[in-house]
């Protein structure tokens, strides 16, 4: 029996001449929550359909649930609930309906399924929609039904893959919430994400991917400190002059959006970024120190800006 | 635990008989009464009012002839109705969670397969009936009139294999179903469908004569009219037996990468 969850040794795919996943390891043990984050076209989805056996995988081994995905692909499908990038559920069936159906597929007797249904559609905030076509859900009630959908049997393994996708700021929100219910329970969860908030969140360690390889991995705490230090952030008028007077004394200062930021600082550093603009005769509106956030990290890492916001 | 729910003939065909169940809930919605009766209606007396008389000069009980060919007509379209549902579970990511289902890995062609008999029989059930009001009647008794039916059903069948294989490698169900009318139209136009054989200029008879729908049309009215049916009949189901090894084969490899 193995002690891992889920177990990744140098998984490769490959579509026509197009490398997907060309090397990627990982392990989720069990009870914890891992959250594998990359940009759009990582190869995250494909990692997660060869790991439900939908792909076969064309290097590499991976297990699940002590099931080798490739010799026991059918004690796999046994051990994992799916919830993939689309809310899989039929728009024409009610919520009840859906839930009902997929006990029944797996064989559920009549009145467990319909038990079981009621019970999800309560925990998820579905009871008053319950009997309500799908097609009249929100984006986030599709989801945490989808969610539902997969839950129906219990499995000791969850694979989420990008759940709040093109959801709107609450959907994302009561998403979350469920997720975090499911971590509380101890559940073994693989969370995909595209989102570094997300991941911060929700994952007890992340594994950050990107074309196709992992590129970092640690809790969010680690991969923050990899970027080494804090940000120190200011806000000065006239900005020109500030950012001028800063790029003379001090390395990596760069500006977006109005705020000047100063990488790898410490508390030393706010007395220098203090001493600097001072002298310069510029007015400082607002200066603090922070951590850097995980997009801070993803772009050290990667040379590119994640995708904070994707519309589709 | 695994083999409980993924293995053996109970899990096939209770778990397709549930998919087939879910398919048809959906293709009731997308069927109204105006595709799967007053459709059928239009067809069979709007052909008869434009091509009785003419044929009735060629010696042809036109209300004896058309009533097949409509129902050829319907069964292709209940097979571009499944490459359509097929395409749109693939879009909407139906498709991927049935495959990691522990479930009967061929519980969703079971339950496709079942889903379109039921509509192949309902739309053959109205076309006779509406036909029968028109005059066309089944002249070979009653085995013959099974056989009608089964051969249709297994048209539609296997032409919803050759038509799932497109619709599962796709995920866009609506140019899917474009694409197949353009196979589908010429197919059954440039075959004995409406007009016999003989009435087609001469260079494209031999093409008439000799592709599958007329296969199917001749055995489908060799049954209805009665006179010699095994010939016809033969060479029917030998097109449809080819077809179905050629059209299965590439159902199955495009399911088992559809994700």
């Amino acid at each position: 029996m193995h002690g891992a969850g889920v177990e990744v040794e140098r998984l490769r795919k490959v579509f026509g001449k197009k490398t997907a996943v060309e090397e990627v390891s990982f392990a989720v043990e069990l009870g914890a929550v891992v959250g594998l984050l990359g940009p759009n076209g990582a190869g995250k989805t494909t990692v997660v359909n060869c790991l439900s056996t939908l792909l076969p995988m064309d290097g590499g081994r991976a297990s699940v649930a002590g099931h080798d995905v490739a010799d026991d692909p059918a004690g796999v499908r046994a051990s994992i609930a799916l919830t993939g990038q689309f809310a899989a559920v039929d728009d024409v069936l009610t919520g009840r309906q859906n839930l009902v159906l997929f006990g029944r597929l797996l064989k559920l007797d009549r009145r467990a399924a319909a038990a079981r249904a009621e019970e999800l559609l309560t925990r998820f905030g579905l009871s008053d929609a319950a009997d309500q076509p799908v097609r009249s859900y929100s984006g986030g009630m599709r989801r945490r039904l989808d969610l539902a959908a997969s839950l129906v049997v219990k499995r000791p393994v969850i694979f989420l893959d990008e759940p709040t996708t093109g959801l709107d700021p609450a959907g994302r929100q009561e998403m979350w919430e469920v997720v975090a219910g499911l971590r509380e329970e101890g559940a073994t969860l693989l969370l995909t994400t595209q989102y570094l908030e997300e991941a911060d969140r929700l994952a007890d360690r992340i594994v950050l991917v990107d074309h196709g390889k992992v590129i970092a991995e640690g809790t969010p705490g680690e991969l923050k400190r990899q970027v080494g230090g804090q940000v120190c952030e200011v806000r000065a008028e006239p900005r020109e002059q500030a950012l001028r007077a800063l790029r003379e004394r001090l390395a990596e200062v760069s500006e977006t959006g109005g705020v000047i930021t100063v990488r790898g600082a410490d508390t030393g550093t706010l007395a220098e970024v203090v001493r600097v603009l001072a002298g310069a005769g510029v007015e400082t509106d607002d200066i603090r120190l922070r951590r850097p956030t995980l997009d801070e990290v993803f772009f050290t890492l990667t040379g590119h800006r994640s995708k904070e916001e994707v519309g589709s | 635990m695994t083999a409980r729910t993924e293995a053996g003939l109970g899990n096939l065909f209770g778990q397709g008989l549930l998919l087939a169940g879910r398919n048809i809930r959906l293709n009731s919605v997308a069927d109204t009464i105006s595709t799967m009766v007053i459709f059928p209606v239009i067809f069979v007396f709007g052909f008869l009012a434009l091509f009785g008389n003419l044929l009735r000069v060629r010696g042809i009980d036109y209300a004896q002839f058309l009533p097949p060919a409509i129902v050829v007509q319907w069964m292709f379209s209940v097979a571009i109705t499944a490459a359509f549902f097929f395409a749109s579970d693939r879009r909407n990511g139906m498709l991927a969670r049935y495959r990691s289902l522990a479930i009967s890995r061929g519980a969703v062609v079971v339950g496709r397969m079942g889903a379109d008999s039921v509509r192949a029989l309902l739309a053959i059930a109205v076309i006779i009936a509406t036909g029968y009001v028109a005059g066309f009647r089944f002249q070979a008794g009653p085995l013959a009139a099974l056989g009608f039916v089964a051969l249709s059903v297994g048209f539609a069948l296997t032409v919803s294999a050759g038509t799932s294989a497109l619709g599962l490698v796709s995920r866009d169900p609506e140019s899917v179903s474009a694409t197949l009318h353009v196979v589908y139209l010429p197919l059954l136009m440039i075959s004995s469908a409406f007009v016999p054989a003989d009435a087609f200029p001469g260079w494209i008879q031999p093409f008439v004569r000799n592709q599958p729908v007329t296969a199917v049309l001749d055995a489908l009215r060799a049954l209805a009219d009665g006179g010699p049916t095994a010939g016809p009949v033969l060479t029917a189901v030998l097109w449809l037996a080819g077809l179905l090894a050629v059209f299965s084969v590439a159902a199955v490899q495009a399911f088992r990468r559809a994700t």
